[in-house]
């Protein structure tokens, strides 16, 4: 049994002691997998909240690699990964419409054919979790939020094949389908409800900050999504 | 002008003074921010390799309907 | 050992290029570091400095790093580099940690009330965002070059039909309220508008005017081509109209060379309907007769000096008063004594297009013809690196072929400093007359460079080399700071002025032969 020093926890969080076991370990974050093929993960930064996180002082010592019982002491919810969203402020049109051009590693034709066909994008490009995923992340997110009958007809067919990508992709976009997303999204789609620049400025770079080009991808993906449904309802 | 009460848009800009969006020079917003003149610096890239997608984004959009 | 890495399909301004590559050099083992947008000039340009460049298509759009340094470093170096030019090390943090939008739309959507583009992108895409910025209803500044004229003439007709005004293309400076855009000094608001087909004329009259104590709220620029019968001076008049309805305002200031005349007539037009006191200044003009409310004066300083009379006087001006005044100035213009005369040539090395122009129009009356790049007349014009011919010459490094893959020298002094000092070993040159600009947008360390390189040359004051003259364009409260420049060239054994018509009339005193002389080596 493994105590947790936890403060917070997602909403999504399980109350009860889990066995889980060690996927990846970075300074600051440790991903980890439950008996029900999910991801979880222990956190010592609140901005880097996600589904199924728990916000700890630290993380466990590094000999804890195999399936252990992980407890924690009751804490209360730091963040809800659930994305409830009023419409966002036309204001910042100007904006999304430049984040689809981004670079994230991805050729504008990848791009364009993954709008078309969001599966050819999945497993696609380097990293962590791949470009293409997180852009396909972004998107989902943006259709599920504003055009969810388009974002059924565009993602059909991206559910069956997700084991076209790894498995910790595979968690995220799994997530992002049930309407759920990492702290670093959910501020930024609330920033872009708001007519604060500032507030969405510093939401944007932070988003920037996240991985190599993941932020860059999945921010692209989010604008690809409100350019699609824009124009989906007619501008 | 359409209308007479309207102000001109360089007469408001003489008024008001500048606010600027600076596309080039990055020093010229440093300047500017030194003056403080509200300023944004857009970090502008030739559009040839982008102009293509947003387009075609707005045409997938629409024919979704 | 020399490379050259290509990036493809990239763009960054062309200071951060030369910010990076000076960096760069900083590093032991680098000999040689250079980056430059791949357009054909900056590739024949880098060819000639021993980078190889493959054959290819290569577009503006792709970057050029070339780096001469040790093999192995090659790589490590060019990564630095691509680092440096993602996040360059001299931005500060807080600019890091927040987005910058990547289009005019973005940057509306956080600044609505923006109410300026400033344009200084590439030429050849300057037209597209500019139009963008018109329709949008914002009023624009375009410092970019190699704007067509077809692309000028719709731009301001655009902008006309929106009481919205155009100032360039190729309009380095500008004057809101105050606040410089784009190169300009730090200088006092006061009653003064200005409208200046002419960058640096702005800043000299702006700065003369700061001498005597006056300010300037508005300056506006056009871009020298606004003045061409193909133009028809629509952002001038548009200009001046603008001014004239500011209450703030008390005297109109036109400022560039000699308009077509038809323009010439529109402009004068609006003065003298404006109801206010103007002074046009187009250098080298004929000699006009003032006819108030309209004076005139063919100098930049002289323009100073007049509206400064203007204002004092206010509406009881009489022509006698301004043309004492232009008297007083001109007899108090420091005449060199007669055995500091040189013999040898006037070679005059400019990064204002105008003060070159101006020093051309005071020296050509005492030294006779003088040959340029950028001549009073057409006649006079000689190409390439002017100055190594005989005669007496003045040459623009702000003139296109300096500026091709290369930064303005008002920006980058380093080229023209190379050029001064092979002047300075020539025995057929006696004087060497110079400027340096000062204010926003300026290379922060202007003389420096040239101060080093006159200690090493074992450079002093009535030693048998050339005598050096030169003028600064700059006031106390710059980011350079005047004094501090002056003092460094003083030390330096340069005779300073903050008069390029001073400088100019003195330099060419002192290179006036005695007569019949110069066709001695003629």
């Amino acid at each position: 049994m493994i105590e947790l020093s936890a403060r917070l926890r997602s909403a999504d969080w399980p109350e009860k002691p889990v066995r889980l076991q060690v996927r990846h370990r970075f300074s600051g974050v440790m991903n980890l997998v439950g008996p029900d093929e999910k991801r979880y993960t222990l956190l010592t930064r609140h901005i880097d909240f996600q589904p199924r996180s728990l916000l700890c002082a630290s993380l466990p010592a590094h000999d804890a690699t195999g399936e252990e019982q992980y407890s924690f002491p009751p804490v209360e919810v730091g963040f809800d990964p659930e994305l409830r969203l009023p419409f966002p402020n036309p204001r910042w049109k100007g904006m999304w419409t430049e984040w689809p051009t981004l670079e994230t590693g991805l050729s504008p034709e990848e791009v364009e054919k993954g709008v078309q066909l969001p599966e050819s994008l999945l497993g696609r490009g380097e990293g962590f979790t791949p470009a293409g995923d997180d852009l396909l992340s972004g998107m989902l997110t943006s259709l599920l939020w504003l055009d969810p009958v388009l974002a059924e007809r565009k993602f059909l067919r991206v559910e069956p094949m997700l084991h076209n990508t790894g498995w910790f992709s595979r968690q995220m976009l799994l997530d992002t389908m049930h309407g759920c997303t990492w702290k670093r999204g959910k501020d930024l789609c609330m920033a872009l409800c708001d007519t604060d620049a500032a507030r969405l400025l510093e939401s944007v770079a932070s988003i920037l900050q996240w991985g190599h080009r993941s932020g860059a991808a999945w921010l692209a993906g989010l604008g690809v999504g409100l350019c699609l449904a824009d124009a989906h309802n007619g501008g | 002008m359409d209308s007479k009460h309207a102000i001109n848009p360089l007469d408001a800009l003489l008024q008001k003074g500048p606010v600027v969006v600076n596309m080039g020079m990055e020093s010229f917003f440093h300047d500017l921010q030194a003056q403080e003149v509200p300023v944004v610096h857009v970090q502008w890239r030739p559009p040839l390799a982008t102009q293509g997608l947003l387009q075609k984004l707005q045409k997938i959009g629409g024919e979704s309907s | 050992m020399k490379n050259m890495h290509i990036v493809k399909g990239v763009y960054y301004d062309s200071v951060t290029l030369m910010l990076v590559a000076r960096e760069l050099k900083q590093i032991e083992d680098v000999r040689e570091a250079t980056l430059n947008i791949a357009t054909p000039a900056n590739i024949a340009i880098m060819r000639q400095a021993g980078f190889e460049i493959p054959e290819g298509a290569h577009s503006p759009d792709d970057l050029l790093v070339g780096l001469d340094c040790p093999a192995e470093r090659q790589q490590e170096l060019f990564q630095t580099a691509r680092t440096w030019l993602a996040s360059p090390p001299w931005k500060k943090e807080s600019e890091k940690t927040t987005y910058q939008p990547k289009s005019l739309d973005g940057a509306l959507s956080i600044l609505p009330e923006a109410n300026l583009a400033l344009v200084s992108i590439a030429g050849r895409y300057a037209a597209a965002e500019a139009t963008k910025a018109l329709e949008r209803g914002r009023n624009v500044m375009l410092y970019s070059d190699n704007v067509s004229l077809e692309d000028e003439i719709r731009l301001k007709q655009l902008a006309h039909s929106r009481g919205l005004i155009v100032m360039g293309p190729d309009c380095g400076t500008a004057v809101i309220n105050g606040k410089g855009l784009g190169f300009s000094n730090a200088c006092p608001t006061g009653p003064v508008g200005i409208v200046s087909a002419s960058g640096t004329g702005l800043q000299e009259v702006m700065v003369q005017l700061a001498r005597r104590g006056i300010g300037v709220k508005h300056g506006l620029g056009t871009g020298g081509r606004d003045v061409k019968t193909e133009v028809g001076g629509i952002s001038f008049v548009d200009g001046l109209n603008a001014l004239a309805r500011d209450p703030d305002i008390q005297v109109l200031v036109a400022i560039g060379k000699p308009p077509a005349a038809e323009v010439r007539a529109r402009i004068l037009a609006t003065m003298e309907q404006s109801g206010k006191a103007g002074v046009a200044c187009f250098m080298g003009d004929r000699n006009h007769p003032d006819a108030p409310p309209v004076f005139f004066a063919t100098q930049l300083e002289e323009c100073a000096q007049v509206v400064s009379v203007l204002l004092e006087k206010g509406k009881q001006v009489d022509k006698a008063t301004v043309k004492q005044a232009r008297q007083a100035l001109f007899g108090s213009y420091p005449v060199p004594p007669p055995h500091e005369r040189k013999d040898g040539y006037l070679k005059g090395l400019f990064t204002g297009g105008t003060l070159c122009y101006e020093a051309q129009f005071m020296a050509q009356p005492i030294v006779g013809p003088v040959w340029s790049n950028a001549p009073l007349h057409s006649e006079q014009k000689v190409q390439g690196n002017s100055l190594s011919m005989a005669g007496h010459c003045m040459v623009d490094y702000g003139e296109d072929e300096f500026t091709q893959g290369r930064l303005h020298p008002m920006i980058d002094p380093s080229l023209r400093t190379e050029r001064l000092l092979e002047q300075l070993k020539d025995p057929m040159v006696g004087v060497i007359l110079f400027d340096v600009v000062l204010g926003y947008g300026s290379a922060a360390q202007p003389v420096d460079e040239l101060v080093a390189a006159l200690q090493q040359a074992g450079y002093r004051e009535g030693s048998s080399f050339p005598t050096l003259v030169c003028s600064i364009c700059g006031t106390e409260e710059d980011p350079q700071v005047l004094s501090a420049q002056r003092t460094k060239l003083k030390q330096a054994g340069v005779k300073v002025f903050e008069s390029n018509a001073a400088a100019a009339l003195f330099a060419a005193l002192l290179a006036q032969s005695p007569q019949g002389k110069e066709e001695k080596n003629g």
